[in-house]
């Protein structure tokens, strides 16, 4: 009588079962730290997006100011120069008036003359264009500086808008982080699967199978989110 | 052997399971206080932009009631300055034009420029307005000038701060949860060590979350 063929016994039948429940706990821990840095980036997206639309809000209110202050210092700087203009093309009719020898006309001409200059003289008192000194023509027949006013005028609303670029900018970032994050933890679902698997089945090779193909996942996961920390 | 068949007994298995529905309650307990930070912090945040929202419609209002009466402003004093020429002319009929320029046109100018043209406070030195006291004074009259949508920021982002590190907590929990599940189906020695640090982790979840909570609840956060 022959021996009974007996098959092989491995060495440690449980090692896969074993490695299976210590990659779980492996990728527990990791989808729980995840989850932290996953809550992380989702509370820095939704700052930056709230900072963001605040500075849009102010940026929309100060571009209506800067447009409402430019309106009236322009429409008033119009009828300065037409005042002025008026003044001086009475003084030239009276000019022309007294070389005709018509004094009376050109005694009332003179008061129309007079009446424009009052009229551009106050014009002037009234402009941030004539009374501000970083405006103000330096000699006395020479224009303001308008493009100076003009950019210091705008030159808030510049700032806000390049502000809140920054931040929505800033909310892309992170909010593409944060949906990174959520697409790892997806896949590390995949993965807590297989190690399941790998718990149940009997077979060594399928348990084999499903460890190894667990962990290439969780390791890809691993280099995924360091690049994600790191970008 | 009979430390080994104690572990292994039904009564501890019970145990076991009394510590996973404890540590799964407090578990749930934190994930309900996060949520409700995380949710107040959001609200804080919504409700700033809110007031933002209202405190610069109303600027903006200021703004253009304050540039109204300014350009109705400028329109009298031009034609006062025009009157005072004439009446200080030589000839009767400009004078009796600034008479008339005073008496019937300014008087009907100065209605919409009111109170910037009226109101001596608003009256600068060289004869010009003062505009931006003028937005001042409507901004403080205001019901808006109450609202400060950046305390609701601050408060959000308090919040905020908050959930961050209570979310540690619910990490050590879950850990916690985690281990005590593999005490559960674990034998002899094995099962005491994982369920030792199965409770380690909850300890320390528990400690953290009440640490946080004291923290943000004395001293609004502090350092962290």
């Amino acid at each position: 009588m022959s021996d009974p063929v007996s098959t092989p016994t491995p060495r440690n039948p449980e090692r896969w079962k074993t490695a299976a429940l210590m990659l779980t706990i492996a990728t527990t821990v990791f989808a729980s730290i995840l989850a932290a840095l996953q809550t992380d980036a989702d509370i820095r997206s939704s700052t930056a997006n709230r900072d963001s639309q605040y500075l849009a809000i102010a940026g929309s209110g100060e571009l209506q100011r800067a447009g409402l202050v430019g309106n009236y210092e322009f429409a008033l700087l119009g009828d300065l120069f037409k005042d002025m203009q008026v003044g001086t093309v009475y003084e030239l009719t009276a000019l022309e008036q007294q070389s005709r020898g018509e004094d009376r006309l050109a005694e009332g001409t003179l008061v129309l003359a007079a009446a424009a200059t009052a009229r551009a003289e106050r014009g002037r008192v009234l402009s941030i264009l004539y009374s501000d000194p970083r405006y103000a023509p330096a000699e006395a027949d020479s224009f303001p500086d308008a493009q100076a006013y003009l950019d210091d005028l705008s030159a808030p609303a510049k700032d806000l808008v390049s502000r809140q670029n920054a931040a929505a900018d800033l909310y892309q970032r992170w909010s593409v982080k944060s949906d990174a994050y959520v697409t790892v933890l997806t896949v590390l679902a995949v993965a807590f699967f297989l190690f399941g698997l790998a718990q149940t089945v009997q077979a060594l090779q399928l348990q084999r199978f499903f460890v190894l193909s667990g962990l290439v996942i969780l390791i890809g996961m691993l280099i995924w989110t360091a690049a994600i920390l790191v970008s | 052997m009979q430390t080994q068949n104690r572990l292994d007994s039904p009564r501890w298995e019970l145990a076991t399971a009394i510590v996973i529905a404890i540590v799964s309650l407090t578990t749930a307990l934190a994930v309900w206080w996060t949520s409700t930070i995380a949710s107040r912090a959001a609200d804080y945040s919504r409700q700033g932009l809110i007031d933002a929202i209202k405190v610069q419609a109303g600027a903006n209002e200021d703004w253009r009631k304050a540039y109204e009466e300014a350009a109705s402003a400028a329109r009298f004093s031009t034609y006062a300055a025009e009157a005072e020429a004439l009446v200080a002319s030589a000839d009767p009929a400009a004078q009796a034009r600034g008479e008339n320029i005073r008496t019937y046109l300014l008087p009907n100018l100065q209605l919409p420029a009111a109170p910037l043209a009226t109101d001596p406070v608003y009256a600068l030195p060289n004869g010009a307005y003062d505009i931006a006291r003028r937005i001042e004074d409507l901004q403080a009259g205001s019901d808006l000038a109450a609202l400060d949508p950046e305390a609701s920021f601050t408060r959000g982002d308090r919040m905020a701060s908050q959930q961050r590190w209570l979310v540690i907590g619910s990490v050590l929990l879950a850990i916690s949860l985690f281990w005590l599940a593999v005490a559960q189906v674990s034998h002899a020695r094995r099962r005491a060590l994982t369920f030792l640090v199965g409770l380690a982790f909850f300890g320390a979840g528990v400690s953290w979350l009440l640490i946080v909570g004291a923290v943000y609840a004395l001293f609004g956060g502090g350092a962290l």
